[in-house]
Parts: C-alpha cells; structure tokens; sequence
C-alpha cells in the first residue's frame, strides 16, 4: 500500500494534465495566427527586437500581428500557472498538505513578479 | 542575416532541441541559448527570455504526454517546485546586475558539468519500497510502467533536504542564464533521491515549467521578451516535444547521452571563447 498523498497524487494525473495540453495547443495556434497576419501586413526588419511589456500590452491592445503573439506569450506563461491552481483546487478536498503546496509556489512566483515590477 | 533566413534556422534548431530536451527531462535552453547567441548573433539576456517561453512550452507539452503515461511524480514534483520557484526569482533578479561574459562562463561550467553527468553517470535500480505498517515511508512514493521491462514499478523518493537544495541551485541557475535546470534536477533525483531515470526524467518536465514561469515573468516585466523569435523557436520546440515524449520509452538511452555529452562539451568550449573575447 501506498503512504497518504501517493495515490492520490496518482490519481490527478488525467486532471492535471488538461491545462497543459490546452494552455500549450492553445498558445501554439495563436503564434501561428500572429505570426502569418505579422508576414501578410509588415514584415519585421529584425526579428529579435525585443518589447517592453506596456509595449506588447499596447499591441494586444490593438490587436496587432505582434499583439497576437503577446497573447500567445501571456497563455504560455499561464499554462503552468493554471495548472498549480488547478492542482490546488482539485487537492484541496483530498490532501491538504499537497493543496497548499502549489500555492506557496503561487505566491513565490507572484511576489517575485510584483518585486520586479516595483524594482 | 537575413530575418527569414534566421527564423528558419531557429525553427528547424528548436524543433530538434524540442526532440532531445523531452526526451532527456531539459528544457532545452542549454542548446538553445547558443545556437541563438553564438550562431545567429541575438543577445545572451533576449535569448535567456526567448529560451524561458520554450522551455515552458517543452515542460507543458511533454508533461502532458508523461503525465498520460504515468511517469511523473505529481507530489515530488510539486514539492521540489516551491525551492526551483525561490531560486528562480533570485536567480532572474541577480542577472541583470551580472556582466553578460560572466553568464557565460556560468553557463560553460553548467555545460561541462552536464556532459560528464551524462556521459558516466548510469540509472538507479527502483529502490525496494518498505513493507510493514511501522516501515518509515517517504511521502513522495512512485509507481509507473516501464513498457521496456513490462512491469510497474515503485520507488521510494528518499533525501528530500537533499533534492530541496539542489532545486534551489536548479532553479537559480533558470533565473541567472534562462535554461531550464534540467540538467541538475534529473541527476539529483536519479541519483540523490532514487528516482529511476524515466520518472527523474518526467518529473523533472513537470517542474521544469513552473521552475520557467518565475524567471519569465521577470525578463517580460523588464523588456527582454522579442515576440517573434519567441514564437517561431515555441512552434519549433512544441512539434519536436511532441515526438520526443512519442519516442523516449522506445529507445534506449546511452547512445543519446554519448551524443549530448559530446555536443555540449563543444558548445561549452564555444561559449567559453566567446566569454574570453576571442570568438
């Protein structure tokens, strides 16, 4: 037999998986979009210019080729994200101790986010 | 260069990167980060940013395809995340105050590390799990089937301060030079914490994201994150880590170490020079 939280851990599996497979596809789809719409209206000069993130924000904005991207970015950066709160949500009525984990990753990631911010 | 030119050879890099970083449990920043500083000219810190989204993109994509597969360690590997995640942010926040060539030389010294741990390092037996109610239990006990000795098996994740330190490092090293860590969690937990190789290799996937996301977000929030290049090196990286989370439970594993080792001594040698100024 398994110790406590193994086989439930186990058990998420199918759960945990699902954000992933579609926060990924997801972001995928819309760097193909962005990136034929960025050929078809203005080709970049050069391709590793880098933006700031009230420029990408401006651009998704306005819905542009890079805007689309920006998007794309944002739902592959959320992937993880939203599994650890999946993760929580489906361990909070199971085992407590794994519920809490991810979200102290949760708020790591955030505090560290907001610091770099403020910085 | 000529900018298609470039995002032409970035994709068809990535896709093969995507290819070899599912397979091994790496974000694939380590062949990344070179291949785009090195070989098509961009900036070390956009390159560590573009590298952050992909190795995102390898985790999602191949956890997703290991986790069906029941090769992660979903307790294990949240566990670990919490230290990746802390060393991250420390380790993302310290880069912009380093100098670029030092960074290198970090990254030369991590790729000299990895190729000898891949080269002579071999995989953990299943540690015999406990038997007995009074038998002392990790709490991060794993079972998965190995298609390639038709069993299940189970181990006992063992060391666990030990695996939380070298977390730390892995994901301070994320944070400092935008690869994954890859290549410190998967020894770690193979040989430190008796993970068998396969699981190490999927748990590592798992974290690998999450570990990413903490350095990511600091690189956007600094103005490091080049949309384009970002986007066509995560296409090239999602095929290749589709087919690679296809392929590993097929092959066997010490050909490809033998071929990685060698390469990113190469790459390590390569980035050393360039840190010295004479490439």
């Amino acid at each position: 037999m398994m110790p406590e939280g193994c086989d439930v851990a186990a058990e998420s599996e199918p759960v945990i998986r699902k954000p992933l497979f579609f926060g990924v596809t997801g972001a995928i789809i819309l760097f193909l979009i962005g990136l034929v719409y960025l050929y078809a209206t203005a080709p970049p000069a050069d391709a590793a210019t880098a933006y700031s993130l009230e420029d990408i924000i401006h651009s998704i904005a306005s819905l542009d080729a890079v805007g689309i991207i920006g998007i794309g970015i944002i739902f592959v950066i959320a992937t993880p994200i939203v599994r650890m709160i999946v993760a929580a949500a489906y361990f909070s009525r199971r085992d407590r101790i794994l519920a809490i984990i991810p979200l102290i990753s949760l708020i790591l990631i955030a505090a560290g986010f907001l610091l770099s911010i403020l910085r | 260069m000529v900018v298609v030119e470039t995002l032409l050879i970035l994709l068809v890099a990535s896709f093969f990167i995507g290819i070899i970083g599912s397979m091994l449990g790496i974000g694939g920043g380590i062949f990344l980060i070179p291949i785009m500083t090195l070989g098509l000219g961009i900036d070390i810190k956009i390159a560590a940013a573009t590298s952050l989204v992909t190795i995102i993109v390898t985790s999602s994509t191949s956890a997703s395809g290991y986790l069906k597969d029941g090769f992660v360690n979903v307790g294990l590997g949240m566990f670990l995340e919490m230290f990746t995640v802390t060393g991250a942010i420390i380790g993302a926040v310290l880069a912009f105050y380093l100098m670029p060539e030092f960074i290198e030389v970090i990254f030369g010294i991590m790729l000299v590390y990895a190729a000898f741990y891949m080269r002579f390092s071999k995989d953990v037996m299943c540690r015999p799990v406990a038997q007995g109610a009074t038998a002392k239990r990790s709490r991060f006990t794993g079972r998965f089937y190995d298609q390639r000795v038709n069993q299940v098996l189970e181990y006992d994740a063992i060391n666990l301060p030990k695996g939380a330190g070298a977390s730390f490092v892995a994901g301070n090293l994320s944070g400092l030079i935008g690869v994954g860590g890859g290549i410190v969690m998967v020894p770690a937990m193979n040989l430190w914490m008796g993970v068998p190789m396969k699981a190490a290799t999927a748990t590592s996937t798992f974290i690998l994201g999450v570990t990413a996301v903490a350095s990511a977000l600091v690189y956007l929030s600094n103005g490091l994150m080049a949309p384009v290049i970002t986007a066509v090196a995560a296409i090239g990286i999602f095929i290749g880590a589709m087919l690679g989370t296809r392929t590993m439970p097929k092959i066997t594993g010490g050909a490809l170490r033998t071929v990685f080792s060698i390469t990113i001594i190469v790459i390590a040698v390569l980035m050393f020079l360039r840190a010295g100024g004479l490439l």
